[in-house]
């Protein structure tokens, strides 16, 4: 590896970082396995770096092995919707308290989903892709993808109606 | 259709990207660091085991030649010793015509 490609890869590290890390943790919903991970997929694109030309074709890349690994990962060690996510730091922001309970409990209802469709709403609204790119990434039809989205928003919406928060979040709009 | 797109706003704000921990890049680094190292290692392995392998070889080669004239110097030792044989038989058989010749009345 050149330098010119060192100094590349250390920059993709820096601007992608924060993308790899949270799609792993939020599928494998474990800061220690998703670290490993992360880590792992670096170093897999460290060893392909001169095959992917573009920045673009990079952060793809990483955006697919990530999904992919995570969901095999999750798959593997049965994972099962733990308290993990309790002991993940919040990012440094003043909030409202509704809001932080509220973010909680989004964050514990898309850890409880099926792997497919959380990796949709991850790539939905934590990447903010539209559903052709995740059908790309996820290597499904773009129909099933709406499909799959629609359905979880659905059911996201009940559960939190359930908990009384459809109101809350209804007003709030 | 609102709470859609409270719901959405509300996904997009829970899961916003998360940093790793302190000095992720730094591991990451020196993982990679540590794998080129193992790289290379295996790359001086292989260099090693190609080498082994090439003096096994000519070892190997040269013990099949050494073996294969032994195997030719006794052979030909033993024909050697089959030729002296046979000639000391004729020149018996030889030398007893011979006799019998000479005592033949007529000395034809």
């Amino acid at each position: 590896m050149t330098k010119r490609e060192e100094e590349r890869f250390e920059g993709l590290l820096g601007a992608h970082q924060a993308m790899v890390y949270s799609i792993a943790l939020r599928l494998l919903r474990d800061p220690a396995l998703a670290e490993e991970l992360s880590q792992d997929v670096f170093l897999q694109l460290f060893a392909k770096l001169s095959s992917l030309e573009s920045d673009d074709h990079v952060k793809f890349w990483l955006r697919r092995v990530t999904v992919h690994r995570a969901i095999d990962e999750a798959r593997r060690s049965k994972l099962r919707p733990k308290t993990m996510l309790d002991q993940i730091p919040e990012p440094v922001a003043i909030r409202r308290e509704a809001d932080f309970l509220l973010d909680e409990k989004l964050r514990k209802m898309v850890a409880a989903l099926p792997e497919k469709a959380r990796a949709i709403v991850l790539l939905r609204f934590q990447e903010d892709l539209d559903p052709l790119e995740i059908s790309r990434v996820l290597d499904m039809p773009s129909s099933s993808v709406k499909s799959l989205l629609h359905r979880t928003l659905r059911l996201l919406r009940g559960k939190l109606e359930r908990t009384g928060t459809s109101t809350k979040l209804g007003l709030q709009a | 259709m609102n709470q859609e797109i409270d719901l959405e706003a509300a996904l997009r704000r829970a899961l916003r990207r998360q940093e790793p921990g302190a000095d992720f890049a730094k591991r990451v680094l020196a993982r990679t660091v540590e794998r080129r190292r193992q790289a290379a290692a295996r790359v001086w392995m292989a260099i090693a085991a190609m080498l082994v392998a090439g003096v096994l070889i000519v070892a190997g080669v040269r013990n099949y030649e050494l073996r294969r004239e032994a195997a030719e110097y006794a052979a030909a030792q033993k024909a050697g010793h089959d030729l002296a044989l046979a000639l000391r038989i004729t020149s018996a058989k030889l030398h007893v015509t011979q006799r019998m010749i000479r005592r033949r009345p007529d000395g034809v």
